[in-house]
């Protein structure tokens, strides 16, 4: 974990599933909201900080069938090499470890043209079967240092790392098990490229096909409640929660639920300023489109306190032409002396240690959650995340750099 | 759902006014308990499924408190009148009469003005003024564009003003001559205050002025939630959110929920679309009016389902042909996103957005004070019917012709 998460008030985080009643917490916040109905124990989490307390649970977001663009239901598993030949393509591949049986295959049974795209192959079958998990992270990788805008269309990072959204009720088992065989861990992210050939395995039924595309395209976001009850430090957590009075509602949220008898938390949602309360849990629509770019890490972050959209975001222009004039750089714990914590809405770049070429950004909100879009494709909604569900998608090698910049007040 | 002010009704009211000025006020003065707390309310159950409600005062922005034009302490009333003749004829045309008139105007000011006249009343008067008296006379005055909060008074829906001014900084003086000024909606769902001049002296610093202003002018929103649990998911409460795709598909999320948490609730802001979620208990700001003015009722309305708004307003000469372009009017029962529309006197003067139960999205002004909020249609109609003659009717959003979101 990078340094710039730890923090001066070490949050308490507790997990409770399962450990619930040894918990000196009010039964209504085993519970849910009220007192008195005793259910069984979920998966959710509480901590505790600056912000107050929160307590959230993961909840999965499938795209909207009118998300997905036709060429996902393609069955046909075609490679592309951009600017290379059939011989220098073969040999590339042979580098990266494809047997040579394979790549006679390849040779004889590919089918070989150059399109605007670059030159690209039909794969059979057996070759699809033949490669190797190792070999598919050597191609993987291969494709994003040479191929970038074709891995990008290629590579489903598999949300989370893990299957568990591949429940029986949405996925067979026999394709569940064809997705594992195919699939491939770089670092911590599970990886896969290979939808063609699921699609074609799974053969004529478009039901399941697009219950597949679902799942396999599926987020994991958060719900988040702020606890309010007789231990709440109201003015501190409304503090952390408004920023300086941006938010200024949130004092009127914060008392209209310790008022309230039976309710003891509210959801975020009401916490978060306009836009990003607009696209949470939401994916992005045709009308938010320009010319030449979607929305994607960058436009979900910097747009964080503004009250509506600019489609200037979507310009192709530097970091330091947005960030520049309306916030300011700040040092985080860990990253100098007399560094101050991440505070709520604090926009946070993650830089490639390498050659300090930008990866992702994304929101701080709250101990490890974050306010993040995970890329611009329409199929990644704009959701609530822990850091580390957030980084499963992005399997970069190498320490990252971490900029942090606070939007200045009235910018 | 004409509202005719009977006899008993009347009756009714007044009744109910003593209740308000007395016995709650009574109760706040003598500390009774916690009066300030509340218990949420469940909302009869329906296609929509099992919500649960309970309400947020939201007050007015302090940094835009600057904004409002703070009224002087001294009452007045603005008639559009050339004489004192034409004035009293229009006050008996009003039902006062003469003696009430005569009592009333007993020792005021009154200043010609051009083609107004401008009265200013005594503070006895005011004060004094029998209920039926105030009811006649500030409907009449809320005729007149000049008299800003007869035309717009504040709404208080509830008899309880200690519950209403909860956690407020209004002082427990002003609150008591809230409890004497304030008068029955003309069709008896709560009380309007239209003398906001009169509680102003009970401000001795500026500080205290907007306090007491932020106190008065703040909007009670509802908070709901959908309550979710495996029983009782059925398909029929995802059909109703999503509306005939005109709303995304909810069905997912419902699961998703219940999956993780059982039993739980959803917050309805999750529920409704992308642009009421974003202006959900959100006042009116600056960039709001970027392109000349603030979003109205029917930009409200008409951008519920919209994925980004479009410039219309109640006003805009293509308002009607909006309407009957993108809605068609619909009976009972209502469905989640239509549209009611609040007749008055033969025209328009509100409209709002069905959620479920008797619960509308609605912005109940043009103007910086008027938040996005959730309300119970009894109290929309009860804030805009001044005239006790509201009628409602209610318009469906045709379904999408291409491109439903699943």
């Amino acid at each position: 974990m990078l340094s710039v998460f730890r923090r001066l008030h070490q949050p308490l985080r507790v997990a409770v599933a399962g450990i619930l009643l040894t918990l000196p917490l009010p039964l209504s916040i085993v519970n849910g909201n009220e007192p008195g109905t005793l259910l069984p124990p979920v998966e959710r989490t509480i901590t505790s900080g600056p912000w107050g307390t929160l307590e959230f649970y993961p909840i999965r977001l499938e795209p909207p069938t009118t998300q997905l663009w036709s060429s996902l239901f393609n069955s046909r598993t075609i490679w592309n090499f951009g600017i290379l030949t059939e011989t220098g393509a073969l040999a590339e591949l042979g580098k990266l470890g494809f047997s040579d049986e394979a790549l006679d295959t390849l040779r004889s049974q590919g089918v070989w043209g150059r399109t605007k795209s670059g030159l690209e192959v039909i794969v059979p079958d057996s070759v699809v079967e033949a490669v190797t998990p190792e070999t598919r992270v050597a191609l993987a990788d291969w494709l994003h240092d040479n191929n970038y805008d074709f891995y990008n269309r290629i590579i489903i990072n598999i949300e989370g790392g893990e299957f568990s959204a591949f429940t029986e009720d949405k996925v067979a088992p026999r394709v569940l098990a064809l997705l594992k065989s195919l699939s491939f861990k770089r670092n911590k992210v599970l990886s896969f490229m290979d939808l063609p050939y699921v699609m074609r395995m799974i053969g004529d039924d478009e039901e399941e096909k697009v219950d597949f595309i679902k799942v396999i395209l599926s987020t994991k976001s958060l719900m988040v409640r702020l606890v309010v009850d007789e231990t709440t430090d109201r003015e501190a957590v409304v503090a952390y929660w408004s920023q300086g009075g941006r938010t200024s509602r949130i004092d009127s949220m914060v008392r209209g639920v310790e008022s309230t008898v039976g309710v003891d938390k509210i959801d975020i949602v009401h916490l978060l300023p306009p836009l990003p309360r607009r696209y949470l849990n939401a994916f992005s629509r045709v009308s938010d489109t320009g010319a030449i770019n979607t929305p994607d890490c960058f436009w979900a972050s910097v747009h964080f306190f503004q009250r509506n959209p600019s489609p200037r975001i979507l310009d192709a222009l530097s970091l330091e032409h947005y960030l520049a004039h309306d916030f300011i750089e700040v040092e985080v714990e860990g990253e100098g002396e007399g560094e101050a914590e991440l505070r709520f809405g604090d926009l946070v770049c993650l830089m490639r240690g390498d050659d300090n070429s930008f990866l992702h950004s994304y929101v701080h909100i709250a101990d490890d959650i974050v306010y993040t879009k995970n890329g611009a494709s329409y199929v990644h909604p704009f959701i609530l995340a822990l850091k580390s569900d957030m980084m499963s998608r992005y399997p970069q090698d190498g320490a990252l750099k971490t900029r942090v910049f606070r939007r200045i007040q009235g910018s | 759902m004409r509202t005719t002010p009977s006899l008993p009704a009347v009756l009714a009211l007044m009744a109910a006014v003593i209740v308000f000025s007395a016995a709650k006020v009574e109760s706040f003065a003598a500390g009774e308990g916690d009066p300030s707390q509340r218990e949420f309310s469940t909302a009869p159950p329906g296609p929509w499924g099992q919500l649960e409600y309970y309400e947020v005062p939201l007050e007015f922005p302090i940094e835009l408190l600057s904004n409002l034009t703070v009224p002087s302490q001294y009452t007045e009333w603005i008639f559009q009148a050339a004489t004192h003749e034409e004035m009293d004829s229009n006050l008996l045309v009003a039902g006062l009469t003469p003696d009430e008139i005569a009592a009333t105007f007993a020792g005021c000011s009154i200043i010609q003005d051009e083609d107004l006249l401008r009265v200013y009343p005594t503070d006895e008067a005011v004060l004094a003024m029998p209920v039926e008296t105030r009811t006649k006379l500030y409907r009449l005055l809320s005729q007149y564009n000049q008299n800003r909060f007869h035309r717009r008074p504040v709404y208080i829906h509830t008899q309880n003003l200690s519950t209403w001014f909860r956690g407020s900084k209004v002082e427990r003086d002003a609150i008591t001559d809230v409890s004497q000024l304030a008068y029955p909606t003309p069709n008896g769902q709560g009380f309007y205050l239209s003398d906001v001049a009169y509680t102003m002296r009970r401000a001795a610093t500026a500080i205290e002025e907007r306090q007491l202003l932020q106190g008065l002018l703040r909007s009670n929103g509802l908070i709901v939630r959908l309550r979710l649990n495996r029983e009782s998911l059925t398909p029929g409460i995802g059909d109703y959110w999503t509306a005939g795709y005109k709303n995304k598909a909810v069905m997912p999320l419902l699961e998703s929920v219940v999956t993780q948490n059982d039993g739980s609730t959803l917050d309805l802001a999750h529920l409704i679309p992308a642009i009421p979620r974003q202006y959900l208990n959100q006042f009116p700001e600056t960039q709001d009016g970027a392109d000349g003015r603030l979003p109205d009722w029917f930009w409200t309305c008409y951008n519920f389902f919209r994925s980004s708004p479009l410039a219309i307003y109640a006003d805009s000469p293509e308002r009607d042909r909006f309407i009957l372009k993108d809605f068609e009017p619909a009976l009972p029962p209502n469905e989640f996103g239509d549209m009611l529309l609040l007749n008055s006197s033969g025209r328009i003067i509100h409209g709002c957005i069905y959620i479920a139960a008797d619960i509308v999205y609605t912005k109940n002004g043009p103007d910086i004070f008027s938040p996005w909020i959730l309300m119970k249609i009894q109290d929309v109609v009860g804030y805009h019917d001044v005239l006790g003659d509201v009628t409602i009717s209610t318009y469906r959003k045709r379904p999408p012709a291409v491109n439903p979101v699943r």
